[in-house]
């Protein structure tokens, strides 16, 4: 059996090994920890002590590696060793843990299923402050997996009983999520209330400028999504400013959609101000080169340009759900409006001529046409067996018709109530 | 719209519950002894026999539940709760107020009614009717009529009990009940009269408020929205009313063919809907209530998609319009000549140059038309109510 200081020793043996030599340090570390508990009470303080570095130095040692089983498995060692003196330590421990796992890289399934063990030990076990907090975490998994249902069923539960417990701090993330979450099921108006809601939680208590930062995110992103880019941007813009300050990576992701919006509301000598401006500068990368290339080929109007510059910078453009949505509508209003200026002179065009003038596949052309027409956009039709898209002429105003039809529809309801009169006098 | 759980939110009807099962173990798709279960559980035996008389239910169905239904324990508990609601009553009437008096009339009406005897119920429903001199309470005790009718299939009464709800829901009906009835009289029309597109009317403005989850829950109630709309609804409505509504998009998930369907329509990809048209007739298969028409949505769907493609053209070819649905030129001709036929598509099919040309009169003609046809209808309702006044 190890003494006290041989222990501490060992311990600080583990924290100078852990760059170097992290086998050797693992070793001492699950030593430590798998060492008995010695007998009485001041050295069990100490050795308590020691035993949660050498958790915390595991933890951060297999993150590094990656090494997500082991991880998973600790925490079983966790619950069993700490669950009985230290319950705080414990669930501080186990979130740790959970964060360090979440660095791993593809470790989401495991996650979830370690999430959801934790959840239903704490059930058994009755720890409700730790369980909420997991099943947050669990939550914001789902919706990360595109699981809706199951994120949105697992908040919904917990927004009652934070509420209840008037848990601030915990509320507010979790109408976070709730907001990010419907924005992710396109219900709008249920994502603005629960970030109102949020705002509301968030006005009562301190938020740490990080915490603040995401609300400003999500309020970008809802009023981006009501086509409100001037307040988006603005949102985006504080967003921006206290994660650089921070120097906290998301700042660059709201550099991005800041520049989007910029570039939906055709303010695009502002975006280049900006992105030659000081602030731009210290994040030069392919999200920057992206939006340049982006403002670039919506000045030349060109569609072609567009659609290369988003398989070039595919993913930092399509694979971020917010850009991809807003620049889909970009293509398709761009695609438009060169399709309508191209036709406008003309009475009748061939499809293909107004194929080669886009330099866009005849049947891409057609379906476009096609589209329009439906959604009233163009007053014509397609004469496919002639290849022709044939225009109308404005149409006379038929006002006689329309209201000689009113007048008769009018006179039925008329008669109706005399036929109804007509039997109560009977 | 309520997020707390469903322990808040009333569940449907138990009869309504019984009448679905009954079904599914028509169509293979419960196990009898869940049925029978039920049948115990619920003391439904008037609900069961009524079935068989009307007969909803399979020779083989019927001989097995026979065997296994404890028929007498049932008669029996049934006999002895009648007996208590019925002390109940009278006990109320000599020790207690009016109101004793008309909830244990109510409570009696609400067994007779989930063990699934309309004649009782509804006897037992007038004399609480009697009782009642609110017209909120009156009006839930018409919905809870209607509900025995929807589940018993007892048309008749749905429809008087609809009449009379109506009458005292435009007398001075609070807006929830309105709203309520509203959902009620959009299932009727839909499974009666086969008159979709007034469902879908009402059930498109009852989506934001509905709360009638005693009659079904808030995913079949989508689902029917959805159904309805898409079968005599257009595009821009579809688009702009349906698949952008907020209930709508929480729980189309929930019916995969059907999200794939309306967002074809709405996207104009007609490949998805030929696609996902099977999987939404299999799930309206399933459905009690909307069974009975999947030939005719069937058809109005694949008529809607064929309508939105051409309005487009004024000619097509046979072979890019049979690709972008998907199915091949001879089945297409098919389908389109039987449309045709029916004066349902307004096009013509050159078989030769394999071209569809749309024949589309323009919209001037068109309305002259219409205006001759609305006037002459007008004049004739105009010389009858001559004739009634004419004393």
């Amino acid at each position: 059996m190890t003494t006290d200081t041989s222990r501490t020793l060992q311990l600080e043996e583990a924290n100078s090994l852990a760059e170097k030599d992290p086998t050797q340090a693992e070793q001492l570390y699950r030593s430590l920890l798998n060492t008995p508990m010695p007998e009485g009470d001041e050295s069990t303080e100490a050795a308590q002590r020691e035993r949660e570095v050498a958790v915390y130095g595991l933890v951060e040692l297999w993150a590094r590696q990656g090494r997500a089983a082991d991880l998973v498995q600790l925490s079983q060692v966790i619950r069993e060793q700490f669950d009985r003196v230290a319950k705080a330590k414990m669930a501080k421990m186990i979130r740790t843990l959970l964060d360090a796992l979440g660095r791993c890289p593809s470790s989401d399934q495991l996650q979830v299923s370690l999430c959801e063990e934790v959840v239903q030990w704490c059930r058994e076990e009755k720890r409700t402050f730790l369980r909420q907090r997991v099943e947050a975490r669990l939550a914001s998994l789902y919706l990360s997996q595109k699981r809706y249902g199951e994120a949105l069923a697992v908040t919904n539960a917990l927004l009652q009983e934070v509420k209840r417990l008037d848990d601030r701090a915990l509320l507010l993330e979790v109408q976070l999520l709730e907001s990010r979450i419907h924005h992710a099921l396109q219900n709008l108006p249920r994502a603005r209330a629960a970030l109102t809601a949020a705002r509301t939680t968030a006005s009562a208590i301190y938020v740490p400028p990080a915490l603040q930062g995401e609300i400003d995110m999500q309020a970008g992103v809802l009023h981006a999504e009501e086509r409100d880019y001037k307040t988006a941007f603005s949102y985006f813009y504080e967003a921006f400013e206290v994660y650089a300050t921070m120097d906290d990576e998301r700042a660059l992701a709201n550099l991005k959609y800041l520049l989007m919006c910029k570039l939906m509301i055709e303010q695009v000598p502002e975006l280049t101000a900006l992105l030659q401006g000081r602030v731009a500068l210290k994040y030069q990368g392919r999200e920057v080169d992206a939006m340049r290339a982006l403002a670039a080929a919506y000045e030349k109007r060109s569609v072609h340009e567009l659609q290369r510059v988003l398989d070039t910078h595919r993913d930092v453009l399509t694979e971020d759900p917010v850009i991809q949505a807003h620049l889909e509508d970009l293509y398709g209003a761009l695609l438009e409006r060169n399709l309508l200026r191209i036709i406008e002179p003309y009475s009748r065009l061939q499809l293909t001529h107004i194929a080669e003038r886009m330099d866009l596949p005849v049947e891409q052309v057609e379906a476009k046409c096609s589209q329009l027409i439906l959604d009233g956009k163009l007053n014509g039709i397609l004469d496919q067996g002639a290849g022709s898209l044939i225009l109308h002429g404005e149409e006379p105003a038929d006002d006689l018709c329309s209201d000689a039809l009113q007048t008769v529809q009018s006179l039925n309801e008329v008669v109706s109530s005399l036929f109804e009169k007509a039997s109560t006098l009977r | 719209m309520s997020e707390t759980a469903s322990a808040a939110e009333p569940q449907p009807d138990s009869v309504l519950q019984l009448a679905d099962r009954l079904f599914q173990v028509g169509r293979g798709e419960a196990p009898v002894e869940s049925l029978v279960a039920a049948v115990e559980h619920d003391g439904a035996l008037p609900f069961w026999e009524a079935s068989v008389a009307a007969g909803r239910v399979s020779a083989a169905v019927q001989s097995e539940v026979w065997e296994t239904l404890s028929r007498d324990a049932i008669e029996q508990r049934n006999r002895e709760e009648r007996r208590a609601l019925t002390e109940k009553i009278a006990d109320a009437r000599l020790h207690h107020g009016e109101s004793e008096v008309r909830e244990a009339l109510v409570a009696r009406s609400e067994y007779l009614a989930r063990i699934g005897d309309v004649e009782q119920a509804v006897r037992s429903y007038e004399a609480a009717l009697r009782a009642t001199v609110g017209a909120g309470q009156r009006i839930d005790i018409y919905l809870a009529q209607i509900r025995l009718g929807l589940a018993m299939q007892d048309y008749r009464l749905v429809r008087r009990a609809m009449s009379l709800a109506r009458e005292h829901i435009e007398r001075g009906g609070d807006w929830e009940r309105r709203n309520r009835f509203r959902v009620y009289e959009a299932v009727f029309v839909m499974t009666a009269r086969r008159d979709l597109s007034g469902a879908a009317d009402r059930l498109l403005d009852s989506l934001a408020t509905f709360t009638a989850t005693e009659l079904m829950p808030l995913s079949r109630f989508i689902f029917y929205t959805v159904v309805c709309s898409l079968a005599t609804k257009e595009r821009p409505l579809l688009r702009d009313r349906v698949a952008k509504a907020p209930e709508v998009l929480q729980v189309i998930l929930q019916y995969p063919p059907l999200a794939t369907c309306l967002r074809g329509f709405v996207n104009c990809a007609y490949l998805d809907i030929s696609r996902s048209l099977p999987g939404v007739l299999m799930l309206v298969r399933r459905d009690r209530l909307l069974h009975m028409h999947e030939r005719y949505i069937a058809r109005e769907i694949r008529v809607a998609a064929y309508a939105q493609y051409l309005v487009a053209y004024k000619s097509v070819t046979l072979a890019s319009m049979a690709a972008a649905f998907g199915v091949g030129a001879e089945f297409l001709d098919e389908e389109l000549s039987r449309f045709i036929a029916a004066e349902r598509l307004h096009a013509k099919i050159d078989r030769v140059a394999g071209v569809i040309q749309t024949t589309r009169s323009d919209t001037r003609s068109a309305r002259y038309h219409q205006i001759i046809r609305d006037g002459d209808a007008l004049l004739n309702r105009i010389q009858k109510l001559s004739r009634v006044i004419d004393v």
